[in-house]
């Protein structure tokens, strides 16, 4: 007997048995849907990145003290980049084009007037290439400039969302404001940017980093990160060793010692974050996993139920000439279609999740075929394994005990 | 209203078959069927031995317990003996394999039911299909023979009804036709008319004693007197023996075939 022939009486049976199949197909889909979904998902949001990163530019690398993702803790032994010292390397470096630098303080507490904040703002200390390096739009007043970092002047530019949150109606310009207490006039207000991912862009609080040195650096404690943008391409190698060697002479390292800062491009970045997202792939197809073995023994529950109400349909089939082997893969086969049948379904919601956060950060996210794949080879694994043993029952039922069963 | 099962028109109409002419289908030879229960061994059949030849109208009598059932699960190679040897169509089905049995089964012997065993959720083409397709016929001529059975018991109106939508007589004919669709050696009928009326019982009588007539080699197990009179033989079991084969004298003729007077 054709194994399409057996395929179409599972899917009779099935059918036969609608909502009993459906909540054992459900199960199914949940293991599927969590290998393929969180595969899709971080798809997503890999893809989102790496255009993010494209955007800041190929030749731009980052100079800071902490790695990008940090797994261990490493940054707290190192001491801070102080502003001194990155003040000095951009002045010291003429082979950069750019050398921008940037801080961030957070939980800090914005007010104008009687009007406060919650402790949940951050704030960047920043110079006159942040904004345009982060795509940010004046909308009207103006940007920092150089003069303002020199002079290390209390001046802010906020975002849209904090214009509309203290000044309503009325212009920010010339406000003064208050970052924890300390007294900041608002010389510029920023053209929203929306949110990302449900998060907006749009709580931007930019000081000159010199300001943010003098007023927060000794209460907060923190280290200034530097991005710095090569002639071109080509030349990014030797302006990174440049810069390494740079910043060791600033940092006083001797030759035998590590570097005590990080060196970031977007090639390591987007390997970083690769070796990230494997692992969040990898917990999400091991949850799977144990879905799957968990909805494995169902299937086998269900079977086994299945194969006990049809006793006497086993007993007719072998009466007018099925063999054994004919009644085992039988059974063995609607298993699997069964568990195919889910992973059809987890499949679709999956990739569906996929393409909704795609979506969402405004990319095509691509379809999981390498999960898709282990999916439905781990499915078809389930059935053959979770169906044998009722299948292996049926198959070795009495025709004459079978038939004459109610 | 299910029409009349047709005739060929050159069929023997009036000539009743030979029952001792044809060639041997069945040979039972010194066969024994014992059941160990724990302690206890049940000797359902004891040292039975028989022959039915191509063609022949038997009917197995015998009270329930007297190993009828028995001698049908044997003969319809469902069960094997525990001693003797049982030889179908000259080949010695006593030691074969399950699978080889079932290969019989599929191809030689034509069950029915006194409980019709239909698959409810299939229709009635595709419940007389359902031999063919464990026989392997492609799926074309599963469907060509399958209609063409049906036709032969008159339900080629019936086809796509499902068992719950057919009349108990037509239950039965659907069985009958599953039971024909393969053209086996023995058409092997286990009370067919049990769970029928009378008038129906009746009709299902004339459709075996037609088909006979057409060539087929009938057994049928009953242990019903009304039952057995349309058989030319009967053989009584009793005790797990033999009683009585022979001719049956009291034979009702039933060549005229009339239109079946239910539903």
């Amino acid at each position: 007997m054709q194994v399409t022939e057996s395929v179409r009486m599972a899917i009779g049976a099935i059918r036969a048995n609608k909502l009993r199949a459906g909540l054992t197909l459900l199960s199914i889909s949940i293991g599927v849907f969590a290998i393929v979904g969180v595969a899709a998902a971080v798809g997503a949001l890999t893809a989102s990145i790496d255009k993010q990163l494209e955007s800041l530019g190929r030749s731009t690398f980052i100079i800071q003290r902490d790695p990008a993702f940090e797994m261990g803790g490493v940054g707290d032994r190192r001491p801070q980049i102080t502003l001194r010292q990155a003040m000095d390397f951009k002045n010291r470096f003429a082979a950069a084009e750019n050398v921008s630098l940037t801080n961030f303080i957070g939980g800090v507490v914005i007010k104008f007037e009687d009007k406060s904040s919650d402790p949940t703002y951050f704030i960047v200390g920043g110079d006159e290439s942040y904004l345009p390096t982060n795509d940010y739009t004046v909308e009207e007043g103006r940007s920092i400039d150089p003069m303002d970092i020199q002079n290390g002047s209390d001046l802010v530019v906020i975002g849209a969302d904090i214009a509309n949150k203290f000044f309503k109606h009325r212009s920010a310009l010339g406000k003064q404001i208050k970052l924890n207490g300390y007294p900041y006039t608002v010389i510029g207000v920023l053209q929203s940017k929306g949110a990302v991912f449900g998060q907006s862009q749009d709580n931007i609080v930019l000081i000159p980093i010199t300001s943010a040195a003098r007023r927060f650096f000794d209460e907060w404690g923190s280290s200034v990160s530097m991005a710095i943008r090569a002639p071109s391409i080509e030349t990014l190698e030797e302006t990174m060793d440049q810069a390494i060697g740079l910043m060791r002479i600033i940092r006083r390292l001797d030759i035998g010692q590590e570097n005590d800062f990080e060196v970031i491009t977007n090639e390591s970045l987007s390997e970083t974050f690769g070796g990230i997202t494997k692992y969040v792939s990898w917990f999400g197809a091991i949850c799977g996993a144990f879905a799957l073995l968990a909805a494995g023994i169902g299937i086998m529950n269900i079977m086994l139920v299945s194969v006990k109400e049809r006793t006497r349909e086993i007993g007719i089939r072998k009466a007018i000439g099925a063999t054994s082997g004919n009644i085992l893969s039988q059974f063995i086969i609607e298993a699997v279609t069964l568990c195919q049948l889910g992973a059809l379904i987890g499949i679709g919601v999956g990739v569906a999740i996929g393409l909704g956060v795609g979506a969402l950060l405004g990319i095509v996210a691509p379809i999981p075929w390498e999960s898709v794949g282990i999916s439905v080879g781990i499915c078809l694994l389930i059935g053959i394994i979770f169906g044998s043993f009722p299948a292996w029952k049926a198959s070795q039922l009495d025709p004459i005990e079978a038939l004459r069963y109610e | 209203m299910t029409p009349t099962p047709t005739l060929e028109p050159n069929s023997p109409l009036h000539s009743e078959p030979t029952s001792t002419g044809g060639e041997a289908i069945i040979e039972i030879r010194h066969v024994a069927r014992r059941y160990d229960m724990g302690a206890e061994t049940i000797h359902a059949l004891r040292d039975v031995s028989l022959t039915i030849r191509r063609n022949e109208y038997v009917a197995i009598m015998g009270p329930s317990g007297s190993g009828k059932s028995t001698l049908m699960n044997i003969i319809g190679c469902l069960d094997t003996p525990s001693g003797g040897d049982y030889y179908f169509e000259g080949e010695l089905v006593s030691k074969m394999s399950d699978n080889e049995l079932a290969q019989i089964r599929n191809q030689q012997i034509g069950f029915v039911f006194q409980t019709f065993n239909l698959l409810a959720r299939n229709d009635a083409v595709k419940n007389v299909e359902l031999p063919l397709v464990y026989a392997g016929v492609s799926r074309q001529d599963r469907h060509q023979r399958a209609v063409e059975a049906l036709r032969q018991v008159g339900l080629e109106d019936r086809m796509t009804h499902k068992p719950n939508e057919l009349s108990g007589g037509q239950r039965q004919r659907v069985a009958i036709a599953r039971a024909l669709v393969t053209r086996p050696s023995i058409i092997l009928a286990d009370e067919p008319t049990g769970n029928l009326d009378t008038a129906t019982g009746v009709d299902i009588m004339r459709l075996f004693e037609d088909l006979w007539r057409k060539g087929n080699t009938i057994i049928l197990v009953t242990h019903e007197e009304d039952v057995a009179r349309n058989a030319a033989r009967i053989i009584r079991v009793r005790d797990g023996k033999i009683e009585s084969d022979g001719p049956n004298p009291n034979r009702i003729q039933m060549n005229t075939p009339t239109a079946p007077t239910t539903p």
